[in-house]
């Protein structure tokens, strides 16, 4: 499949900064893509260079196959949602969304069409007239949503678009945003900080750190199977344990030996295991490989999660069960929830 | 907050400087009297009939014309002086605004001289081979009125165009407007309040000066301030300075109240 | 938009302020006293400000008269605004509205109302009435400064300051004045520049000799009374605010660095 956006060796600095380290990145039609890391791995900056923006300090955009690195953000067929809405405070809805059509001097009954359709399509029938500085939070958000899809780009760009909504209204949004790429068939790519909604939101997520792509993969093997500690830690919660590895899909951690199913290193090579907390069973403390004790417990409504004390090293696991404080607890791990990755020293 | 009572005095104030005096002085429009007093007061409407006599029509016409040609040219090069400083990058803006308004600390009446004696012919441009023979004509005091009044169209343009949030500007951009449609539908809508001050706070001093027409117009223009002056400190005809007075604050408050309906949070005098 | 217009028209509004500013400069060490041609470069006029006993006692009435002025309007106006702000939204805009109308009226016009008022009053004119009339048109402007301040308050510090034991007074200027000081201190430079440089209101409210740098300068145009000695003091007066402000800028520009 031809690639619809691709990044090539693009880096970015700003004053001394550099902000985006010699990146590839391709992006495909009709694709949910999810640009995820924390504050200042060069997420946003991304965005913006594939919006127009910002050009890349070095390296080549390409869009269509063609190069658009220093083309303006006007003359590119993408729009955006920014983080802060920047609807235009002197119009009211219906103008903030007909804005781009009648530029390109649209006709108005067609404009008129498209507008109600676009409202339609975020909910907000009836908000034609509404002034802008009376809607909410998640009013803005549709508003903002409808104006840019409206111009039918081929890629739609948010920058972290539900940071500033409560709780359940995000959920909501993140569901609704997932079924409106669908019905819309075009490519989404969306930045956030919050695993979570990448998660559940992507079809290819993207993990940065520092301006440097530490994953791509869909979602699952991005939980599954993390390639790195910085992943790993950042995505869900992990366990990483000092192991060895030792031929045939055996791995030894922690004083004893456990089956998995991974086989891509050398005998005796010195690995990184990762367990998800969830991924424990508990079992008699007879028939447990490894034997630890409870420090401390915190109810998380869907289960528990406790803190346990394995030489001298605290881990977490996630279960049902009620244990208590002090408890002595003996875990088991299945082997295909036994995930190996390269060794890596303390960062 | 509790402390309702500090306005009362000033309420009191305000009625004692400001209200008091305009009922006198609208008292004084419509009649004769001898100076202030009330003794010999009828009833006439001698004063407005004054008006239109043609010199005081035609000041009155002048300082129109004058000050909102004045006012007009202030704002063609006071717009894009506050725009290149607004959106610029440089370091040293704000001391470049404030340089901007330095000179007004200067006494305006010797800035008049100033420019009095650049427009002789007679000048010290002479050692660069310049002779202006300007005084008495309408340039020399249009020049002056921008030069002094310049400072009062862009501040507060440069303070609206100052608050305007990047991203509504690349939010434009993103929707395919080029820069310069982007000023006109985005940036020119969002600075109106900011024009509107400026042109108040340029429009009015420069309509109603004195010092200035008097001295750069040689004595030949008269404007409404000339002729209230002339009729405080020279005839004492307190009954149609009066009258005159008032029919300039009428208009001002008409152009308040225009501006009240328009932006009712008041923004715009901010 | 390209960049040399860009400059250009900034340049062409600096020259176009600036040029009185530096023939005023030229005149001052001009030892000609018409200024109308070159005479030698000399710096008596500095020297001979305080010699010249009208310049300097109109010079020091303006300072006297502007700093009087500025501290009571400052001190007046701080207060008004915070008893305005006391009121709710809809009272509050009305007399914020009526606030401003001295500020938007023409300077003659405030002028005549206050020299009417003065007369009926019979106050003789002089100090007190200039005095009077600096205070009046100040006080609009403090609360102009100070207004924005109030508005951006937490509403819940005055409740605070009460909670831990202040009464109303202590209240106030414990805590409700040291958080707005900053409008406060804008307001009073703003009353203080208003009225270093006011001519018109003065030129009709004052009297018994009582002239400000403006009405010296007003009465001797034209005429041999006048003295270069006004432009060295007006160009000194522009040099040490420019410099006070340059300092104060790269004081802050590398604080901030920092």
């Amino acid at each position: 499949m031809k690639n619809l956006i691709e990044l090539r060796n693009v880096s970015k600095t700003f004053d001394d900064d550099l902000v985006i380290n010699d990146l590839d990145l391709a992006i495909r039609k009709n694709e949910f893509i999810t640009l995820l890391g924390p504050s200042g791995c060069g997420k946003t900056t991304i965005l913006r260079i594939i919006g127009g923006f910002e050009s890349p300090s070095q390296g080549q955009v390409f869009f269509n196959d063609r190069e658009i690195s220093h083309l303006k953000a006007n003359e590119r067929n993408i729009n955006t949602v920014f983080q802060n809405y920047a609807l235009f405070p002197h119009l009211n809805v219906y103008d903030n969304i007909a804005f781009g059509l009648r530029n390109r001097k649209c006709k108005e009954d067609e404009i008129f069409k498209r507008v109600e359709k676009a409202l339609k399509l975020v909910k907000l029938n009836n908000f034609n007239s509404r002034k802008v500085q009376t809607l909410s939070g998640g009013q803005k958000q549709r508003v903002a949503i409808a104006r840019a899809i409206i111009n039918e780009p081929e890629v739609l760009l948010l920058d972290e678009p539900l940071a500033a909504l409560d709780l359940k209204l995000r959920q909501e949004m993140q569901y609704e945003l997932k079924e409106m790429q669908r019905k819309l068939g075009i490519t989404f790519v969306f930045v956030t900080h919050d695993q979570e909604e990448a998660l559940s939101m992507s079809d290819t997520v993207v993990v940065m750190d520092e301006g440097v792509i530490q994953q791509i993969g869909s979602p699952e093997s991005i939980y599954n199977e993390p390639k790195n500690k910085f992943v790993a830690n950042f995505i869900g919660e992990s366990n990483i344990f000092e192991g060895k590895y030792l031929g045939d899909k055996f791995v030894e951690f922690l004083g004893s030996k456990f089956q998995c199913v991974d086989e891509h290193f050398v005998s005796n090579e010195k690995v990184n295991v990762v367990i998800r907390p969830e991924d424990f069973d508990i079992v008699p403390l007879e028939k447990a490989k490894i034997i630890g004790e409870i420090t401390d417990v915190v109810f998380r409504g869907v289960h528990y999660e406790f803190c346990f004390v394995v030489e001298g090293n605290e881990y977490i696991i996630h279960t049902l069960e009620n244990l208590k404080i002090g408890d002595r607890i003996g875990l088991d791990v299945d082997p295909y929830e036994i995930h190996l990755m390269k060794w890596e020293d303390e960062v | 907050m509790k402390y309702k009572s500090f306005v009362y005095p000033y309420l009191i104030w305000m009625v004692l400087l400001v209200i008091i005096p305009f009922l006198f002085m609208a008292l004084l429009s419509f009649s004769k009297s001898t100076g202030l007093s009330f003794d010999s007061l009828e009833f006439s409407l001698e004063n407005v009939k004054k008006i239109s006599e043609t010199v005081y029509y035609k000041a009155i016409l002048n300082s129109l014309l004058y000050g909102g040609i004045a006012t007009i040219i202030c704002l063609l090069i006071g717009y894009p002086v506050a725009y290149v400083l607004a959106f610029s990058k440089f370091k040293y803006k704000t001391l470049a605004l404030v340089l901007i308004i330095v000179p007004t600390w200067s006494n305006m009446l010797l800035r008049i001289i100033a420019w009095e004696k650049l427009f002789l012919p007679n000048s010290i441009l002479n050692s660069i081979g310049i002779s202006l023979d300007l005084i008495g004509t309408p340039l020399a005091v249009i020049i002056g009125m921008v030069s002094i009044y310049l400072p009062f169209m862009i501040f507060p343009i440069y303070t609206v165009l100052e608050k305007i949030d990047t991203s509504l500007i690349e939010a434009s951009s993103d929707l395919g407007l080029t820069p310069f449609k982007t000023f006109l539908k985005v940036t020119l809508p969002l600075s109106t309040s900011g024009i509107i001050s400026g042109i108040i706070m340029t429009f009015l001093p420069s309509a109603t000066a004195f010092a200035l027409p008097a001295r750069l117009s040689g004595g030949k223009l008269q404007l409404i301030g000339n002729i209230i002056e002339t009729q405080f400190k020279t005839s004492f005809n307190y009954n149609f300075g009066s009258l005159i007075s008032l029919v300039v604050v009428i208009v001002i408050l008409i152009m308040l109240s225009i501006i009240y309906r328009v932006d009712s949070k008041g923004e715009t005098l901010l | 938009m390209k960049k040399i217009p860009k400059v250009l028209i900034v340049v062409f509004a600096f020259a176009l302020l600036y040029l009185p500013i530096i023939v005023i400069g030229i005149l001052s060490f001009n030892s000609s006293q018409v200024g109308s041609n070159f005479g030698t470069i000399t710096a008596r006029w500095y020297t001979e400000i305080f010699a010249n006993s009208s310049l300097s006692g109109a010079i020091v009435n303006t300072l006297i008269v502007a700093f009087v002025s500025t501290i009571i309007s400052t001190i007046a106006g701080t207060l008004i605004a915070i008893g305005i702000y006391s009121f709710r939204n809809s009272s509050r805009n009305r007399l914020l509205l009526l606030n401003n109308f001295p500020v938007v009226n023409a300077d003659i016009s405030t002028a005549i109302t206050l020299m009417i008022i003065f007369s009926l009053l019979g106050l003789r004119f002089g100090f007190t009435t200039m005095l009077l009339s600096h205070i009046f048109f100040s006080i609009p402007f403090v609360i102009l400064s100070v207004a924005p301040r109030l508005r951006e308050l937490d509403k819940d510090l005055l409740d605070a300051a009460i909670d831990l034991g202040c009464n109303k007074f202590q209240a106030l200027y414990k805590v409700l004045i040291p958080s707005i000081r900053t409008g406060i201190i804008t307001g009073g430079l703003i009353a203080f520049t208003m009225s270093i440089d006011d001519f018109v209101i003065s030129w009709f409210n004052t009297g018994n000799g009582f002239d400000n740098f403006s009405i010296w300068i007003y009465a001797r145009l034209g005429r041999k009374t006048f003295s270069p000695s006004a432009y060295a003091y007006n160009s000194l007066v522009t040099i040490i605010t420019i410099a006070g402000l340059v300092i104060y800028n790269l004081k802050t520009v590398r604080r901030l660095k920092k």
